[in-house]
């Protein structure tokens, strides 16, 4: 277990430098949320590659972008102004909050990436939505088509949905190992997991991800101090060891970097871009989208129930505002329920201070044994 | 704001009876739509439904200088300081009332409308629940480069589902011949709108910005009614007057500006006279352009067939290139010889890309200056500094037009 640990710490050290090479073998699309379809993508024969970027300092961005634009777009476009996402041959945006869709220009203004954009749908909810999906991609799929010279054929799509669905059910049995287990392994090297599957051709990351399944010790533990973390984007180790180390568990996410990427899979069957946009449509939405005024309320409460939660973490980067909207009702709700909550709010997504790391504590001791 | 317009007196008043008619939709046995101000209006003027305009609201909140003091109240229940001011008040005086008319009446459904933001979706959600009454979202795809055939088609599909949730929140059908009708007022409107703004052109401007600013009100309230059309044509007759006896709204008018982004509320007289001071007269806007950049794209015959793809090309729905043509547009037409940016804190879509819409335009040969500022947050705006870079930037404009 340790070693494949180590493996996947290298990749995620320079996460880069492994597309780098891979990208001598396949052309790579980069893509900026959940929201991309990649099937569709690896069809293609791209390899799909979700970007975060990396940049701890931000200061060529400053010349595009206002201080006050939040950290994931920041370290994005400073990590392609550094050129060191020269390794991409494309880019694909997806419709998601104001400050991508900005980004967006931004880069196609700016820089010189092969760049594509999906204009997905706000709300998930009507039919004239859920046609209008279907239509993007279609849309999506004959520009790839034409882009790569190749035609997409249903089988070869099918082939690619198989291959997601092994990566994202590895994904969800992890999941439910550690909800089920909670010492089985640490959520800091479970979200690494999560977040390798971005970066690595699916094929090994099912093989490697398939062997620590198999490697973890199934002993039983219950603990009493059950976590939940909302939140968009999070790749902070150290703020997850924090936690565990205190003897609570985080069992569930809601969060960009977690569920909301793997959650549900995709229909095999006739109409294969069908199903990738029904299995849109099902899975855990981001803030961003909607279903219903009530949704992440509903959702929130359900995952409480389902995984019961003791305690919640909202993890919010500074300047989001899907994510901030939700929160006040969301606190509301914990608040009826009996829930006690704590928000933490990240300037940098790469940099956690000690104030942050007294405050996580002390909530984790207030939850008591 | 000087050299006072005559014709505002009776705007004031033609909104004060449009509010007292909202607040007392009730009596009147009618129901009230909270909408988002670019949203499609016109179905709901025509199924006898009053449109109410939080952001309307927000402004005027802003105006009487309460607005720091009501995010502050809604940052005390959660709102984060870094979220649409617009929002934050709303919420707050929809608790308290507190707000120049006592807060805005109940709606009985909302109607959101994403082609300014994806704020409003969040914001109208929050109010959904607040309120427990139904939402509509009119989904507008981004522009980034064009809309491509399956947005349009997503755009009417959508006019249909709209008539459906209000004809079913209403249970009264659509008449589709006062619907039409209602069709070739709001496009009037949008044209008188249109020449109100282009009498800016005449030098001097018998208008600024600032009083565009103040005039939108109605365009954006009541767009779609016979007095948003009187009403423009009276002003226009006025500003026509003034053009003609060479009366201009700053008195030694020298330096044409531009304005781009959302007003400062809290700071109109201020700002105008920061820049009167120079003898420098904001004649233009992107802003207020807004309610008639997409006149174009209506056709009078075919309204609510072609309703939809006129809001999704709306200013702050297309890509920020665009924005720039359209800048560079507004410079050449109201001969401009610099451009003011206000980076908006509240305001991600609108100020994002300003930048590099800043680079566009000082290719041409156009200075520009940016003012850090919120629209309505008088917390996030610092009197001296800007000040300060006012008067720099005037002095640049100096030495270059002499
Ligand atoms: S972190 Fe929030 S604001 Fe930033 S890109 Fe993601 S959703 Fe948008
Ligand atoms: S000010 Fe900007 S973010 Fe706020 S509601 Fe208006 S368009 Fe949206």
């Amino acid at each position: 277990m340790q070693e494949l640990m180590k493996t996947i710490d290298s990749i995620l050290e320079n996460p880069y430098t492994y597309l780098e090479n891979l990208s001598r073998s396949k052309p790579i699309m980069g893509y900026s949320c959940t929201y991309a379809p990649v099937e569709l993508i690896y069809a293609s024969g791209y390899h799909p590659a979700r970007i975060i970027g990396l940049a701890n300092n931000v200061s060529l961005s400053d010349v595009y972008l206002q201080s006050y634009a939040c950290a994931v777009v920041r370290t994005l476009l400073e990590d392609s102004l550094l050129k060191k996402l020269d390794f991409l041959s494309a880019f694909l945006f997806l419709h998601t909050c104001d400050s991508m869709q900005r980004l967006s220009d931004i880069f196609r203004i700016n820089l010189n990436f092969k760049q594509f954009d999906l204009i997905l749908p706000v709300k998930f909810s009507s039919q004239t939505s859920k046609d209008y999906f279907l239509d993007i991609l279609n849309d999506f799929k004959s520009k790839l088509e034409q882009d790569q010279n190749i035609k997409i054929g249903i089988d070869s799509l099918n082939k690619a949905i198989q291959t997601y669905n092994d990566l994202k059910a590895n994904l969800l049995k992890l999941y439910n190992i550690k909800s089920n287990n909670p010492e089985a392994l640490s959520y800091s090297d479970l979200s690494k997991i999560v977040r390798v599957s971005f970066i690595m051709d699916p094929v090994e990351f099912i093989n490697i991800s398939s062997q620590i399944i198999n490697k973890i010790p199934q002993n039983q533990y219950q603990s009493s101090k059950r976590l939940l973390i909302i939140g968009s984007i999070c790749n902070h180790s150290v703020l997850f060891e924090t936690i565990e180390n205190k003897n609570a568990h985080i069992v569930w996410d809601d969060l960009c970097t977690g569920t909301r990427f793997f959650d549900e899979l995709t229909q095999i069957g006739d109409n294969p871009l069908q199903s990738i946009a029904d299995r849109f449509i099902k899975r855990p939405i981001c803030p961003t989208k909607h279903i219903n005024p009530q949704y992440r309320l509903d959702y929130l409460k359900r995952k409480i129930d389902e995984y019961k939660i003791n305690g919640v973490i909202f993890l919010f980067i500074k300047f989001c505002e899907p994510h901030a909207f939700d929160y006040p009702d969301q606190k509301n709700l914990l608040e009826k329920i009996g829930i006690p909550s704590i928000m933490v709010e990240i300037e940098n997504h790469n940099i956690f201070d000690e104030q942050t790391r007294t405050r996580l504590e002390t909530f984790i001791e207030m939850l008591g044994e | 704001m000087e050299n006072k317009i005559k014709s505002t007196d009776k705007m004031k008043k033609i909104m004060k009876k449009y509010y007292l008619t909202a607040k007392y939709a009730k009596y009147f046995g009618k129901k009230v739509a909270w909408i988002t101000s670019g949203g499609p209006v016109e179905p709901l003027i025509a199924m006898g439904i009053i449109p109410v305009y939080p952001e309307n609201h927000g402004a005027m909140i802003g105006a009487s200088k309460i607005g720091a003091k009501l995010s502050e109240y809604a940052e005390s229940l959660g709102y984060s300081s870094d979220i649409c001011s617009y929002v934050k008040v709303d919420i707050t005086s929809s608790i308290t009332r507190q707000s120049p008319i006592g807060g805005l009446p109940k709606p009985d459904m909302l109607i959101c409308c994403n082609n300014i933001c994806g704020t409003v979706q969040k914001w109208y959600e929050i109010q959904s629940r607040k309120f427990n009454v139904p939402l509509f979202i009119y989904d507008t795809p981004f522009c980034h480069v064009d809309l491509d055939d399956s947005a349009k088609k997503y755009l009417k599909a959508q006019t249909k589902e709209y008539i459906s949730f209000l004809e079913s929140v209403t249970k009264k059908k659509l008449d589709y011949d006062k619907m039409q009708e209602v069709g070739k007022l709001s496009l009037k409107a949008m044209q008188k709108w249109q020449a109100v703004l282009d009498s800016a052109i005449n030098k001097p401007s018998p208008m600024t910005a600032f009083d565009a600013f103040i005039h939108l009100a109605l365009i954006v309230t009541l767009r779609g009614k016979k007095v948003v059309v009187d009403y423009y044509e009276t002003l226009l007759k006025e500003l026509n007057d003034r053009a003609k006896n060479k009366i201009g709204a700053v008195e030694n008018e020298k330096y044409r500006l531009l304005w781009d982004n959302l007003p400062i509320w809290y700071k109109m007289r201020w700002l105008s006279n920061a820049f009167k001071k120079h003898d420098g007269a904001l004649v233009a806007d992107t802003y207020t352009q807004s309610w008639c950049g997409v006149v174009d794209y209506v056709d009078e015959e075919r309204f609510l067939e072609t309703m939809g793809e006129a809001y999704a090309r709306v200013y702050l729905n297309i890509g920020t290139d665009k924005m720039a043509d359209s800048v560079l547009k507004l410079i050449d037409k109201y001969s401009i010889d610099g451009v003011v940016l206000h980076s908006n804190r509240s305001c991600k879509p609108y100020s994002f890309g300003q930048y590099d819409i800043a680079r566009i335009i000082q290719k041409k040969g156009i200075p520009t200056l940016f003012i850090e500022a919120d629209m309505t947050d008088e917390r996030k705006f610092a009197q001296a500094q800007v000040e300060n870079r006012i008067d720099s930037f005037m002095e640049v404009l100096s030495q270059i037009k002499g």
